[in-house]
């Protein structure tokens, strides 16, 4: 049985995919500016193919890194939704907005959302204006 | 010379605002309080006594002076922000204020100035508040001898003690904050001082400088922070007889300099930090007669530094004094005290004969592969070190104290108390 199990563990790591995983605030540094993350709902990732995980504590950081190319590496990157930290959006679906008013932590001001909904809220709430990551840090 | 000129703001700013001349009434209750507020004068004295509980936060939108007798205590009730200044050389003294809302959305504190100049936040105590004391936009304000004490639970869900944003000519002194997420949080924040300050126990850093230039923190203490204090994407920055105390932890630094120019880094003394000083991007600082002692790694030094100048430092203790990422260094190391430097001086003019390597091969392989940390005081990494001593081949060779003393220089630091609540 013991021997069954062992063999089994190798199986469990492969059947892994790569994906985001959540953010621990107080615990994990954000790759480029070395802060560490206090506030989730301003927060990116970067899953490369190998399934290795770079988190970001905002926006501005992940653009920035992918620019000068210290990734090094390809791979995907995830948004946390602004509105449910745990909600990791897709390059793909997301809206980027911007605003004075949000006040992330290294002052991108650019914020993440998937729906509709949370867009237009945003734009009320906050006057914020939608953007892409080339507009935003360019 | 410009905090010359920044302290006689504040000393002014200290003997225009308690203007007395209302008769004094106290107010009983928190609507008679809100009332006194409302009706008050422009520069008249609200003195306040007792408890009271408020649903709502107060509005101060003149000049006055708001000062508690024997700490009353303003309860807020987690309803939201406490007291919310927006005039020009408004007083606030001697209030004890707690609960306010904690929101991940809005930034609630228990007392902000907007845009507003000559202010004084004195003497306060702050508990349970999301963020303490929150200036934006104000100019020429003092904020002393507050004492601000966080509830940092599991979720994490704490604010900055002391907020600073787009401010300018800010005294912050003898200030106690503990348990928050920074301590002192400073962005956009210029020709300010921060002096004697005690920042302990925060789940960030003690103190946090974004994009702020010409800036000033002297003679303060930061104690088991969770991650020390950061210094990031700042010009000009002095941090003069600073104390790093026990920032231990695996992200967890003494100061951590990140894209920073033209700076001073004097006299400070640093003490069981797992890394007292990091620099990344830091390039033409002085960093002088400080003092590292016990800590893990003395001092990590990126290969995009560039122009420093590390002299008159002492090395003690540590397990690692100089570590960096690259081959190429260039910033200058003279006249430091290394207590591993085991060289002869023979005419005995205080400086050893020979240089002295302070990166060490076994620091390298760490910084290359952490886990050969295993090996660390191991027979193999004395042989290691040894070896590369004698035939210098991975470290590199230009990162050398040509002139290495053979005594400890006799630093400010050590005979550098604290002077914590001598002044409250």
């Amino acid at each position: 049985m013991k021997y069954f199990l062992t063999l089994l563990l190798p199986l469990l790591l492969l059947s892994c995919t790569p994906g985001p995983k959540a953010i621990e605030p107080g615990k994990d540094q954000c790759r480029y500016c070395k802060m560490t993350i206090m506030e989730p709902h301003f927060a990116a990732e970067f899953v490369t193919q190998k399934g290795k995980v770079f988190v970001f504590d905002d926006i501005k950081c992940l653009a920035l890194s992918q620019q000068d190319g210290s990734l090094q590496s390809r791979g995907t990157a995830y948004y946390v939704n602004y509105f449910e930290p745990s909600d990791f959006i897709p390059q793909e679906q997301v809206h980027l907005l911007k605003s004075e008013e949000l006040r992330t932590p290294m002052a991108g001001n650019v914020v993440a959302v998937r729906t509709e909904n949370e867009k237009s809220k945003l734009k009320t709430e906050k006057g914020a204006i939608e953007t892409s990551l080339h507009n935003a840090f360019h | 010379m410009r905090f010359t000129k920044l302290y006689i703001i504040c000393l002014l700013a200290l003997c225009l605002t308690p203007n007395v001349k209302a008769a004094t009434q106290l107010p009983n209750s928190s609507e008679e309080l809100r009332l006194a507020i409302e009706q008050a004068k422009a520069y008249d004295t609200v003195y306040v006594q007792g408890d009271y509980c408020f649903e709502s936060p107060i509005e101060i939108l003149k000049p006055l002076s708001l000062i508690g007798l024997e700490k009353p205590s303003l309860d807020f009730q987690m309803t939201g922000d406490g007291i919310v200044v927006k005039s020009d050389s408004v007083l606030i003294e001697g209030l004890h204020i707690q609960n306010i809302k904690k929101s991940s959305i809005n930034d609630h504190a228990a007392i902000i100035i907007q845009d507003a100049q000559y202010c004084v936040v004195r003497n306060n105590s702050i508990h349970n508040g999301f963020f303490g004391i929150y200036l934006a936009e104000a100019r020429k304000c003092l904020v002393s001898g507050n004492e601000l004490r966080g509830i940092a639970g599991i979720e994490q869900r704490t604010g900055n003690a002391i907020h600073l944003w787009q401010c300018d000519s800010i005294d912050i002194r003898n200030n106690h904050l503990y348990n928050h997420r920074d301590g002192i949080y400073l962005e956009f924040v210029t020709n300010s001082l921060v002096y004697n300050n005690l920042s302990e126990a925060n789940i960030r850093y003690g103190l946090h400088f974004m994009f702020s230039h010409d800036d000033r923190y002297e003679a303060n203490t930061f104690f088991k922070n969770a991650a020390g204090v950061a210094v990031m994407y700042s010009n000009n920055v002095e941090m003069i007889r600073n104390h790093f105390k026990d920032n231990w932890g695996d992200a967890s630094y003494g100061l951590l300099l990140k894209d920073i120019y033209d700076g001073k880094i004097v006299g400070n003394y640093f003490y069981k930090n797992t890394t007292a000083l990091l620099m990344e991007g830091t390039n033409r600082l002085d960093v002088q007669h400080n003092e590292f002692v016990s800590n893990g790694w003395a001092l990590k030094i990126a290969a995009n530094c560039e122009g420093n100048k590390i002299n008159y430092n002492v090395f003690r203790r540590n397990s690692f004094d100089v570590s960096t990422n690259g081959s190429v260094v260039m910033n200058g190391f003279n006249r430091n005290y290394w207590d591993q430097y085991d060289g002869y001086d023979l005419d005995r003019d205080g400086i050893g004969d020979v240089p002295f390597h302070p990166v060490s091969l076994f620091s390298i392989m760490v910084e290359r592969v952490p886990e050969s940390l295993m090996l660390y005081r191991s027979f193999l990494s004395f042989l290691l070190d040894k070896t590369e001593q004698m035939m210098p081949t991975v470290t590199p060779s230009n990162l050398v104290d040509s002139f290495p003393l053979m005594k400890q220089p006799k630093n400010k630091t050590a005979n550098l108390q604290m002077t914590y609540d001598a002044e409250n």
